[in-house]
């Protein structure tokens, strides 16, 4: 079988399949007081790993959904970190920009988002750390958006919309209401 | 820092003089120490508060160079201001330890914890004290490296109080997981402290550890190589001034250095 062929055994219906269940640690998340993001790490159609948001809980800022999946995936085990050369990764908003070199430095094969995020996207929105060919390092992945993008959206609103009093400062919210209408991707 | 043209304004707590205060001290047996420690643990729990930076048992030796000629243990037991002699006495009594009555007394020990070799070197002469000297982060890198270790070190201080809350080198080689980098490392171990990260640190950055450092709210970085291939805070992006993030910081390179222990460190990708 040769490289391309391999990229592409799952097909689109897959992706909504995996991306169906990182939408559920999301939600996850929302129901623990995180912020709403959740992902899974899929090795030859099997799901290896999978985590979501985790800062509060381990007052630590960057225990992101990417790193507890990776620090699950290692700490099993059963692989070692070659591992992410043959793996997806699908997670609800597009990888911040540490988490995006983070997934470089591993040697991604793919990344597929939910939404896009347009305060720190490392991924296309903010920053091109996939792509970018000054990171001479480590090889480029590609990374898709628009999977389950507005699940992914109203996530995220219903926990912004909630008082945070987890915030440096909780601001009072009682007068916000939850927006439903989702303008089309940039 | 010594090689600047500047000299550094160090805080109070670095430059203060020896303040001491009084605590109850008793010669022991050594065959006496352990049930001795359990009737302070016991009794006096709440009593050593505020000096964690002096060591529980001190012993001499009656002859330095002679070791073979014995010692004599001393313990202390808590601040006078806690409890009246007379109280101690009867505490000791009650619990069977009348014999060590007649030995107590009271002496002086360092009232603050000593930040610098200096302080230490003079105040430990009162009574031994705890001192943990920094390890600056190029040592650690050195010492990462003597272990087979990609050559990075962190440090993460809280510059209010000039404390280190961790210092971590980088350890993807013996962890054999590529992103244990020394600044995620540190991250790491000052949140399984639980205190919250805003401090200034060192080390040498790529753009995932600069944004851990935007996540972790750092306040101030300084670095002491740049790093072309990677580098996020200044070499390649300058995450810490990026406009549509959330949190910015101050970062400083040493420039015009040349430090040889550096140069003895391989090119670092990171």
């Amino acid at each position: 079988m040769d490289d391309e062929a391999k990229h592409d055994v799952s097909s689109e219906t897959d992706h909504y399949q995996y991306m169906r269940r990182a939408l559920e640690l999301a939600q996850e998340a929302y129901e623990s007081q995180e912020v709403p993001v959740g992902c899974v790490f899929v090795h030859n159609n099997e799901i290896i790993g999978f985590g979501r948001n985790k800062t509060n809980e381990a007052l630590n800022g960057t225990r992101h959904a990417e790193f507890e999946a990776i620090d699950v995936i290692l700490s099993s085990g059963k692989y070692t970190s070659d591992v992410f050369k043959e793996c997806s990764l699908y997670v609800t908003v597009e990888p911040c920009v540490m988490c995006a070199y983070a997934l470089r430095q591993l040697g991604i094969k793919q990344v597929y988002y939910g939404c896009a995020n347009e305060r720190f996207g490392g991924t296309g929105s903010v920053f091109n750390i996939h792509e970018d060919t000054n990171l001479s390092l480590h090889s480029q992945y590609p990374s898709i958006g628009g999977y389950y993008r507005e699940e992914a959206i109203m996530l995220l609103r219903k926990f912004y919309v909630r008082e945070n009093d987890n915030a440096p400062k909780p601001k009072r919210k009682h007068q916000r209401v939850l927006k439903t209408t989702i303008k089309p991707p940039k | 820092m010594s090689n600047l043209p500047f000299r550094q304004i160090l805080s109070d707590e670095e430059t203060r003089d020896l303040e001491t205060v009084d605590v109850y001290v008793a010669d022991i047996e050594p065959k006496e120490t352990e049930n001795v420690l359990k009737f302070i643990k016991k009794n006096l729990p709440s009593l050593f508060l505020n000096l964690n930076h002096v060591k529980r048992v001190r012993k001499i030796y009656n002859d330095e160079k002679d070791k073979g000629k014995g010692f004599t243990l001393t313990i202390l037991f808590c601040l006078t201001t806690v409890i009246s002699l007379a109280d101690l006495q009867a505490l000791l009594a009650s619990n069977e330890f009348d014999k060590l009555i007649p030995r107590l007394r009271v002496v002086k020990v360092s009232k603050y914890p000593p930040i610098t070799r200096a302080q230490f070197d003079a105040w430990k002469q009162l009574w031994p004290l705890n001192f943990r000297e920094p390890k600056k982060a190029i040592e650690l890198a050195q010492l990462a490296k003597s272990k087979g270790e990609i050559p990075i070190g962190c440090v993460v201080v809280d510059p209010r109080t000039n404390t280190i809350l961790a210092e971590c080198h980088d350890t993807r080689a013996s962890t054999r997981h590529p992103l244990c980098h020394s600044v995620l490392n540190c991250i790491n171990a000052v949140a399984n402290s639980e205190i919250s990260s805003r401090q200034p640190k060192n080390a040498n950055e790529e753009p995932m550890c600069s944004m851990a450092l935007v996540h972790s709210r750092i306040g101030r970085v300084f670095y002491a190589k740049e790093n072309p291939n990677s580098g996020g805070l200044g070499s390649t992006y300058k995450i810490h001034t990026h406009s549509s993030l959330n949190h910015h910081f101050q970062v400083f390179v040493w420039d015009n250095i040349v430090d040889a222990r550096i140069e003895t460190l391989n090119q670092i990708d990171t």
